[in-house]
């Protein structure tokens, strides 16, 4: 399942990160790594970007890098 | 030999609270992240030989970006004394992932926990005794704004040295220790503000709601620094006037020749009150817009509006120096260093000053008094164009050839909002006051005492008072063509459209020391709008030029820079004039005019068609040079 179709509140595990390794290496400075729980927020009034919750913090991301990132079961 | 404390932390945890709180002086502070691009040194307040340097929040060593490049070199160059970590007592698991990393540079390091006047307050219990054994260094709690516990944090650091190595740690092996250990060190629940937050969010980024909140919120803006300001600016004025009026008699009194008292008090009064009084209007939108950085609302904007500008070739990190810009486009400017993307870059650098920056406010609000009532809804038009001539400009922009390049990705952290103390606005409040009356008494001065003389001196001589034989008019009457189409082709403007670039505050000055019926210059409401709206768009002061060239990097960079502004700027002048010539009834100029935006329009659209190839196969460049499909193959 991708971070980008979870219903809002929804909390999952994430499974894989499917994106070049610089962009890969920097969402993993911000805590967003393989393993990590993830929570979708809500998006932006114009439907991108996305505001996720992880490790504690909110921060937004772009649909594009949303739908590249597989999330599964708790 | 002094000693040094370097401050490393995540972006957003206090940095420059601290800097700010230990060496009392003023660094600029916000709710968001990036607001510090470049390192800071200063001095610890209560004992000089100690150094404290502020670096750029990070929020990992990894050499990705431009500021963790900027810390790391700095820490293993100048190798300071100890190293100061600073990390969010309410966001640990995050924070702690640079404290590991730092660990490894074998500097001595000592853990500062912010907000923890926070944690208290959520009684969240933090165990820094085990947070101390866990990343084997001494742990400070601290409140950087309260001041809490800061000469504790100093002592430590001065006898902190390098401790044992914990444990040694891959990267990827860093979260998961941490991850395993944080539900000893504390007992993680949401703050109450963190809920509020989450609260508001719902609204202030709501799908339907958003938007026109962000509206409404820019409105209000405008209308407390135009009216409420400009309230008060009327005694500022009165207090220039009856100065003006006490100066000159009792220059009259001592027989000073004709000309020095014209040079005071037309000249250097009249020009530098009229500025002064705009002081009031000029804080209230530079105070209004740190409120909305020191509450975090801004963050909210860059994630509203991001798809929308994204259109344009925009987004991301450039709202942030935008954003920043509608205070002051130096500092705004100065925040593009953090964008790693250089088209995203040279974009920002080339629009932020469009941006209706604070002393620009200074030009609305005069103008608003004079011919619009005093209308607040003037200087509101005025910011929406310039988002709008934002939007189209990068359009224009990303279609141009040297700004063709992949598009960043967009990483943004919503921090907490927060109620703006106090203290930061009164900080934010005294150094405008004094940035501006410093302004005042220099550039302004000068150009006072410039245009005076230019305005009393002809071939012959001082012309006592006989305009039409000084420089200045023959200078204005030299260029005021060049403004006919936009409406204000007489001298006056013109000469005050110039002195602009010197500084936005210029503008009035120029009018007030010139002419002192400024209704005379403008035949409609429609000519005045197009020259604010070309004083809006004309690079705005010699301040930020010099900021785009250190950014930009090229001369030539900076030339097509101000060429483009002053562009644009003629552009949207003259198609508001021209809007005002077809309102006016008078047919043959309003066809003249129609005819010319519509070329204009069709041109653009066919040289917009020309770049654009989705399609490939229909391109002749073939599939490998084209870049457009590259670029979208890339992510």
């Amino acid at each position: 399942m991708l971070l980008s179709k979870l219903q809002f509140g929804e909390q999952k595990r994430v499974q894989k990160i499917n994106l070049p390794p610089k962009i890969k290496l920097r969402l993993n400075n911000m805590g967003l790594t393989e393993g990590v729980k993830i929570t979708l927020i809500r998006t932006a009034p114009l439907g991108d970007p996305l505001e996720i919750k992880v490790r504690d913090f909110y921060m937004a991301i772009r649909k594009n890098l949303a739908d590249k990132i597989e999330v599964g079961e708790l | 030999m002094n000693d040094v404390i370097a401050l490393v932390g995540n972006p957003n945890s206090g940095k420059t609270t601290l800097f700010n709180a230990l060496t009392g002086t003023y660094q600029k502070t916000g709710n968001w992240t990036g607001v510090t691009t470049e390192k800071k040194v200063g001095e610890y307040k209560k004992d000089r030989n100690i150094k404290i340097i502020d670096l750029p929040g990070i929020y990992a060593l990894s050499k990705y970006s431009a500021d963790e490049n900027a810390v790391l070199e700095y820490l293993e160059n100048s190798a300071p004394k100890v190293i100061v970590n600073i990390i969010d007592g309410t966001n640990l698991e995050r924070n702690l992932y640079l404290s590991f990393q730092l660990k490894r540079l074998n500097i001595p390091m000592v853990v500062a926990v912010n907000m923890y006047d926070e944690l208290e307050r959520n009684n969240i219990k933090l165990n820094v005794n085990k947070l101390s054994s866990f990343i084997n260094a001494p742990v400070v709690p601290i409140s950087a704004l309260k001041g809490t516990n800061l000469d504790n944090l100093i002592t430590e650091s001065t006898k902190a040295i390098q401790g044992e190595f914990g444990a040694n740690l891959d990267d990827n092996q860093i979260y998961k220790h941490i991850e395993e250990n944080i539900s000893k060190i504390i007992d993680k629940k949401p703050t109450k503000a963190e809920i509020f937050t989450q609260k508001a969010d719902k609204i202030l980024t709501h799908r339907i709601w958003g938007i026109p909140i962000f509206i409404a919120i820019i409105t209000l803006i405008y209308f407390l620094s135009i009216n409420v300001g400009g309230y008060f600016g009327t005694y500022i004025t009165r207090f220039f006037d009856t100065f003006q009026t006490q100066t000159s008699n009792s220059m009259e009194k001592i027989a000073v020749t004709e000309w020095l008292k014209g040079l005071v008090c037309e000249g250097v009064i009249a020009g530098v009150g009229t500025v002064l009084s705009f002081l009031p209007q000029v804080l209230i939108l530079f105070l209004c817009m740190s409120i909305i950085e020191q509450s975090g609302y801004a963050s909210r904007i860059a994630f509203n509006l991001d798809r929308f500008f994204r259109i344009f070739g925009l987004g991301g990190k450039s709202l942030i120096p935008m954003i920043l810009s509608c205070g002051c486009t130096v500092t705004g400017l100065s925040a593009t260093r953090t964008i790693e993307s250089p088209r995203e870059k040279k974009m920002t650098v080339f629009l932020c000053p469009f941006m209706p920056c604070s002393a620009k406010m200074a030009v609305f609000g005069w103008f608003s008094s004079i011919f619009f009532g005093g209308r607040a809804i003037v200087a509101t038009f005025m910011y929406f164009l310039s988002i709008l001539v934002v939007a189209i400009s990068g359009l224009i922009l990303k279609n141009l050839k040297s700004f063709k390049e992949e598009e960043g990705e967009f990483l943004l952290e919503m921090p907490t909002l927060r109620v703006p103390p106090v203290k930061d606005a009164c900080a934010v409040m005294w150094e405008k006051t004094k940035d501006f009356t410093a302004k005042a008494g220099s550039v302004i001065f000068i150009v006072s005492v410039a245009l005076w003389i230019l305005l009393n001196l002809g071939i012959s001589g001082y012309t006592y008072g006989v305009v039409e034989d000084s420089f200045l008019y023959y200078i204005g009457n030299a260029i005021k063509y060049l403004f006919y189409p936009l409406g204000f082709g007489n001298w006056q403007a013109s000469i005050a459209v110039v002195t602009g670039v010197l500084a936005k505050e210029a503008v009035v000055e120029t009018l007030s020391i010139i002419s002192i019926e400024a209704q005379t210059l403008f035949y409609s409401e429609f000519s005045v709008l197009a020259f604010m709206s070309f004083v809006l768009l004309s690079p705005p002061c010699i301040a930020s030029i010099s900021m785009a060239k250190r950014e930009l990097k090229s001369n030539k960079r900076v030339a097509t820079m101000l060429l483009f502004q002053f562009a644009s700027a003629y552009v949207v002048a003259f198609i508001i004039n021209g809007i005002g010539y077809l309102a006016s009834n008078d047919l043959l100029l309003s066809l003249i005019v129609v005819i010319i935006i519509m070329s204009l329009l069709i041109l653009s659209i066919v040289f917009l068609r020309q770049r654009k190839c989705f399609n490939c196969t229909s391109c002749s460049k073939g599939e490998s040079k084209c870049q457009r499909n590259t670029k979208r193959n890339t992510i």
